[in-house]
């Protein structure tokens, strides 16, 4: 029969060994649900796609703000003009120019970029291809010398290559963007961009549908 | 030994500078995000605000300088064009959503290039106005994916996606459920359970474009 330090000392060994067993499984546990954690909730391609969420929409607030500035600066000329014919006159026709460049219903020149584009490009290109130029921040588009404008839409039967797309805008910004390696002019169309000093486009009306 | 290798891993996992851990960056720019969405949303409800005021200004402009009566008719014109004036009509709200089937495919979902289909289809057909979600598509909106979500006129948007049309033409739903447009489309519908529902309505209408309309560079000949 063992003695009675025999017994504690046996005891002993079993408590050692529970206790060990009882930190090992919290630690794999712990060990576990932190890398579940970190894996799940901070991928790196889930914080590159939040960073390009926030800088398009820091962007967009930018532009409102602009836009905020200018309508105050068109609401305080307007209520000048209520009083002054001399302020209405030139007020409502610096406005009606603005709105007949964003309508098509006129002429337009500007710099921007010409692209030069060999091959026939289907439907579905083109509207991706124009979406493209509108989201750099074309102010007026025209393909083979016809105005596209956002309202009229683009059929099959209206181009035919090769294609000259002349885009009146911010040029170095057109062309920074359009001429990147694996943009969507190189994944399109493989054309060719040229920056240009003065563009100009057509009204919506000349020639079109 | 091995309790000690775990400590130590343990004591790796864990970040060592709490200003620079992947967490915090994600908990930063998750934070910055709905703050810059809530001041879009702000800065969206000025410019209507702006807007508006500007428009009254202009019926008040025609009663005291009879001589501007005829410009400022023709800005309201070029205003509606643009879409900076709500629209109601007759015309068609059409839906296009995710499929419910289970595992998604590339196929099975609703994508930006899609509703780019559709509105270029749609202008094609003559239709007034379009708005998606309740952003109305102007000289200036463009239709992006950016990751999981759709941008329209930078404000970011997902399924269901909701086409609210105004247009004269009695045909239009038929157009746009005639097989042979829109066939990328209806050939998920039919084969991957694509969502896409259109329903003809007699009161469409369409919000006022709420954002910016910048002209820098090109001008009137």
């Amino acid at each position: 029969m063992p003695n009675f330090s025999e017994k504690m000392k046996k005891n002993l060994h079993w408590l050692i060994f529970i206790i060990a067993g009882t930190v090992l499984g919290f630690l794999f546990t712990q060990q576990f649900y932190l890398q579940k954690k970190i894996a799940g909730e901070v991928q790196p391609e889930g914080i590159s796609d939040l960073a390009i969420q926030v800088l398009q929409l820091s962007k967009s607030n930018d532009g409102l703000k602009k836009e905020i500035a200018k309508l105050a600066d068109e609401k305080q000329l307007s209520e000048r003009s209520v009083f002054n014919r001399d302020t209405a006159a030139s007020t409502l026709n610096k406005d009606i120019k603005k709105y007949q460049i964003l309508t098509g219903d006129g002429a337009i020149s500007g710099p921007g970029v010409e692209i030069k584009i060999e091959r026939k490009m289907q439907l579905t290109q083109w509207v991706d291809l124009v979406n493209a130029i509108r989201n750099i921040g074309a102010e007026g588009i025209a393909v083979n010398s016809r105005r596209i404008i956002f309202n009229q839409g683009i059929t099959d039967k209206d181009l035919s290559p090769p294609y000259t797309i002349d885009v009146v805008g911010n040029a170095d910004l057109l062309y920074g963007s359009l001429s990147r390696r694996g943009g969507i002019l190189d994944e399109i169309a493989q054309g060719q961009v040229t920056q240009k000093d003065l563009l100009i486009l057509p009204s919506a009306q000349a020639g079109n549908r | 030994m091995v309790v000690g290798l775990l400590v130590t891993a343990q004591l790796k996992s864990k970040p060592q500078r709490p200003s620079s851990t992947p967490l915090s960056n994600y908990t930063l720019l998750k934070e910055n995000q709905e703050n810059l969405t809530k001041e879009q949303a702000d800065l969206k409800n000025q410019i209507s605000l702006l807007q508006n005021q500007i428009l009254d200004i202009g019926q008040k402009l025609k009663k005291t300088q009879s001589s501007s009566r005829q410009q400022v008719d023709q800005l309201a014109v070029l205003k509606d064009k643009t879409g900076l004036t709500e629209l109601r009509g007759k015309g068609v709200v059409i839906t296009l959503d995710d499929s419910a089937q289970f595992p998604a495919s590339s196929n099975s979902i609703a994508h930006a290039a899609d509703m780019r289909d559709l509105v270029n289809f749609l202008w094609t057909q003559g239709v007034s106005g379009i708005a998606i979600n309740n952003e109305r598509i102007v000289a200036s909106t463009s239709i992006d994916c950016i990751v999981n979500t759709v941008m329209i006129n930078n404000t970011k948007m997902t399924t269901p996606f909701v086409m609210s049309v105004v247009s004269d033409n009695k045909d239009l739903k038929g157009y746009i459920e005639k097989n042979d447009n829109l066939t990328s489309i209806w050939q998920r519908v039919k084969n991957e359970g694509l969502k896409f529902a259109i329903i003809e309505s007699d009161n469409i209408i369409l919000p006022v474009y709420k954002g910016s309309l910048v002209v820098d560079y090109a001008q009137l000949q």
